[in-house]
């Protein structure tokens, strides 16, 4: 469809003026929430992820992709939850504590959203016992760790003790990512997965949830 | 005369077995079975000495036992007046089921061993007041106090002094995190220890009687050997005591034959198949805990798979002819024939009338039991007790005692098993062993006769009948050992109903009949199976033939856990821990923690502070000269940048030592009299 394809063209190209009121177009000509999301938002962020994985993309280029991707989301979000739309899961996602950096945390959520979770994100400076509160209330399918400072990376795996200590652990999958993380690190610590971008992250939530 | 004798004491759900083993010399001396008295088993315990060669007694010098008293007291539900202080606990970190005896307060630690808050002594003292006059054992557990057990400590110091009573803390169960299991491990475990001491009271007693002095030990769920302290402390640990038992048996009964390495142990015993891995001579043991009935523990117990498949399981037919064995437990044809012949006559009345029968019914009998309750049962239980009361009865005759149709006897009889007033008894894979002539202890005849009812009732030969039994038992059997060795990698799919090539996997390999002549599959499994019981001899030979690996049965596997339960070792592990800390090391270990500037001075002082409580606890445990060895694992992780970040570093000591023998305080030359026995 020409006006879902536009969509996903400009939110490419970052146009993160014309890429809500698109949507807003495209709702009042009947066009279902779900499809514009699937069809035009989610189709385009996967190009932009792509596109970054190869090289033809960078950092830059990608948040302001995003940017758009959460103004079309602030159109379509109560459009979403009136049409009720299946949500893929639930996650809780956030910074570890003594870390402040939010970017890749942050665009780990809008992709995660895109994909049709529940995102509840706690923000930075997360204290274990604040993740276990969450786990606790909103019982989401995954937990996202982020770090982008080595002196914190250990603050993961206090994370995930204190899962373990909650007899919480078995009820979530562990994702952990951020600049110095490593496969072998998130191995280590026990965790069930890492990823090193936010784009490879929703697929990799999506392989530890089906199994 | 020997000094160095063991007494082994198995105490299974069925039999009480017991062995004499001269420990130096490594003979077996004697052995004896009795049945397990359940109301009471010190007097299955007595039974059982007395088959055994007194003039060994005066040299015994160790008592082991093992029993599956721990694992039925808690999956029977046997509650005692309990009091668990769970402080820093939340309403969801424990099972709702033990609400009853849970007080929580407040204090508790954190992932670093930091205080989260005070202990609120106060509030404590209070409670302990309270509830000290109702309570025969407490339980204390607080929040990561496996990072920081100093408010366990304070609690229990506070208790004591208070009450005077058996308390036992989270921390000295178990050094694992999870407080849910904790918990769970801490209240089980004090629910256990008022029954504990009746059975050590009432066995001591057996054992004075026999002029038997030597110290008693209990074998622990991971094999291991636990003297009298510890067992009155921990009873937890004796959960899966008798399956433990079995494998060190077996490896014991393996090492007089050579080096074990290897091997997958199979217990096929009257109720249920039994199955476990020895690894490099080790029991595996299972990582999450052992799972007792419905409740998850962290007790460090061996991974052992049971299936409800024995000797005594209940054979029946359906209507397309499947035949399937278990999990119910009944009483063997042959057995009921042994102790009453004349029912063989009632047999031919039915072979004559077999047409008429329903076509699931196998032969069925029942027999009473226990007392008979007066006025409580209604008026077609009530003939049904009576008609019972004059000896064994079969389907039939209890549908004409009580004009009533066999469907609905059969509804009544089952009501009344579960009420325990009556036994069920017909064909099981033990008839079938008498008909072949494998087993002779009871009546073959009417064994053959009831496996002669359900051939002509099913219009099939004995001959096809026994080649279904030894498909559904090599089947299931086969299918057990598979799943316990694959555990690592594979999670084996119960019902199997999802593939269709691992049906037709399964059926190339277990079924008589295959489904392709064109393809063969075939399963080549590197260690070789153990078989102890019984039913071991005419079961596991095809399964290991199926599985492509040999099987050996060694001659004494009937009192394999009778001598498992001497043959043990006592073995201990204790863990310190050292983590990072704002520039500086934490050490976490069982007395507390401490701050140090260094790696290397924490690491002395976590070596120390082991080898010193490892050497006590073993002592404590009953073990003689231990060997302690310690393990130091260092963890670096390196950043995607290259950067290199300390970790952790775990210290585990380990100590395994042999139990002290007691030599015998009787006056040497003195043999014991008969009349002494009870």
């Amino acid at each position: 469809m020409e006006l879902l394809e536009k969509i996903s063209e400009e939110l490419q190209n970052g146009n993160f003026i014309d890429v809500p009121k698109l949507t807003q177009e495209a709702l009042v000509q009947g066009i279902s929430p779900a499809m514009i999301l699937s069809d035009a938002l989610v189709a385009g962020m996967d190009v932009v992820g792509e596109k970054f994985r190869r090289d033809e993309l960078f950092m830059p280029e990608v948040l302001i992709a995003a940017k758009a991707m959460q103004a079309a989301m602030t159109v379509l979000r109560p459009k979403l939850i009136e049409t009720g739309v299946e949500t893929a899961g639930t996650i809780v996602i956030g910074t570890v504590q003594g870390d402040l950096h939010d970017i890749g945390k942050n665009l780990v959520g809008m992709l995660f959203e895109g994909a049709g979770y529940q995102v509840i994100d706690l923000g930075v400076g997360v204290a274990p016992e604040r993740f276990v509160e969450a786990v606790r209330t909103h019982k989401p399918d995954i937990v996202g760790l982020s770090s982008l400072l080595t002196t914190t990376m250990p603050q993961m795996r206090e994370v995930i003790e204190s899962l373990v200590e909650a007899g919480l652990r078995g009820s979530v999958k562990v994702m952990v990512g951020g600049a110095p993380v490593t496969e072998k690190f998130a191995q280590d610590i026990g965790a069930d997965g890492y990823s090193p971008d936010a784009a490879s992250a929703v697929e990799k939530a999506r392989v530890l949830t089906t199994r | 005369m020997s000094t160095t004798i063991g007494l082994g004491i198995d105490v299974g759900g069925t039999n009480t077995d017991s062995v004499l083993i001269d420990l130096e010399n490594k003979k077996i001396l004697s052995f004896a079975k009795a049945s397990t008295t359940r109301a009471d088993l010190a007097i299955g315990i007595a039974d059982s000495l007395r088959g055994l060669d007194k003039r060994h007694f005066p040299g015994i010098a160790l008592i082991g036992l093992s029993t599956t008293l721990a694992t039925n007291a808690i999956v029977e539900g046997a509650r005692r007046r309990v009091s668990a202080i769970l402080i820093g606990y939340g309403p969801d970190d424990f099972p709702p089921a033990l609400r009853e005896d849970v007080v929580l307060i407040r204090g508790g630690h954190d992932v670093r061993g930091e205080e989260r808050a005070p202990l609120d002594t106060e509030t404590l003292r209070e409670i302990v007041q309270h509830k000290k006059g109702d309570t025969e054992a407490f339980a204390v557990c607080g929040y990561f106090s496996v990072r920081n057990p100093h408010h366990e400590l304070r609690a229990g110091e506070i208790i004591r002094q208070m009450t005077g009573r058996p308390v036992v803390c989270g921390h000295e169960l178990s050094p694992k995190l999870d407080a849910v299991k904790r918990a769970t491990t801490t209240i089980l475990n004090a629910h256990l220890i008022p029954i504990i001491h009746h059975l050590v009271d009432s066995v001591q007693r057996v054992f004075l009687r026999n002029r038997i002095t030597a110290p008693l030990m209990i074998v622990r769920g991971d094999g291991s050997l636990m003297g009298m302290s510890a067992i009155m402390n921990r009873p937890i640990e004796t959960i899966l005591s008798g399956p433990a038992a079995s494998l060190i048996g077996a490896r014991y009964l393996l090492e007089q034959e050579g080096a074990v390495e290897d091997a997958v142990i199979v217990d096929i015993g009257g109720t249920t198949t039994d199955t476990a891995l020895l690894r490099n001579g080790s029991p595996c043991l299972n990582p999450e805990g052992a799972r007792i009935g419905s409740w998850q523990t962290n007790v460090q117990a061996i991974d052992i798979r049971t299936i409800g498949l024995g000797g005594d399981s209940q054979v029946t037919l359906d209507y397309d002819g499947n035949l399937r064995v278990g999990p119910k437990r009944i009483v063997p044809m042959a057995f009921l024939g042994a102790e009453h012949p004349e029912i063989e006559a009632e047999l031919e009345r039915i072979r004559g009338r077999c047409d008429h029968l329903p076509l699931y019914s196998a032969p069925d009998f029942w027999v009473a039991w226990g007392k008979n309750p007066e006025g409580h049962e209604e008026k077609t239980g009530r003939r049904i007790l009576d008609s019972l009361g004059k000896g064994p009865r079969s389907l039939l005759q209890l549908s004409e005692a009580a004009e009533l149709g066999m469907t609905d006897v059969r509804r009544e009889m089952a009501r009344l098993e579960e009420k325990g007033l009556v036994q069920h008894c017909g064909v099981t894979p033990t008839d079938f062993l008498h008909a072949n002539g494998t087993f002779a202890a009871w009546n073959r005849g009417t064994a053959l006769l009831a496996l002669q009812i359900l051939c002509d009732r099913h219009r099939i030969a004995l001959p096809a009948l026994r080649e279904k039994l030894a498909e559904a038992m090599e089947r299931k059997i086969g299918l057990q050992i598979l799943d316990l060795v694959l555990a690592e990698r594979v999670r084996l799919h119960r019902n199997q109903a999802g593939c269709d090539v691992c049906l037709l996997f399964w059926d190339q390999c277990f079924s008589r009949e295959k489904r392709s002549d064109h393809v063969r599959f075939q399963i080549s499994l590197k260690d070789r199976l153990v078989g102890i019981g019984a039913p071991a001899h005419a079961f596991l030979p095809p399964v290991a033939q199926k599985l492509g690996t040999s099987v050996t049965v060694p001659f004494h596997a009937g009192v394999a856990n009778a001598i498992g339960a001497i043959t043990g070792a006592v073995a201990l592990t204790d863990e310190a821990l050292i983590r990072p800390v704002l520039g500086q090391f934490r050490l976490h270990s069982s007395l507390g923690v401490e701050i140090f500037a260094g790696l290397e001075e924490a690491t002395v002082r976590g070596r120390d502070l082991l080898a010193k409580v490892i050497r006590e606890k073993a002592r404590a445990a009953g073990a003689g000269e231990a060997e302690v060895t310690l393990e130091e694992k260092e963890h670096w992780a390196t950043s995607r940048t290259g950067e290199s970040l300390f970790m952790e570093k775990r210290l585990i000591a380990r100590a395994i030592g042999s139990p002290r023998l007691e030599p015998s305080r009787m006056v040497p030359g003195v043999s014991a009299r008969s009349s002494d026995d009870q």
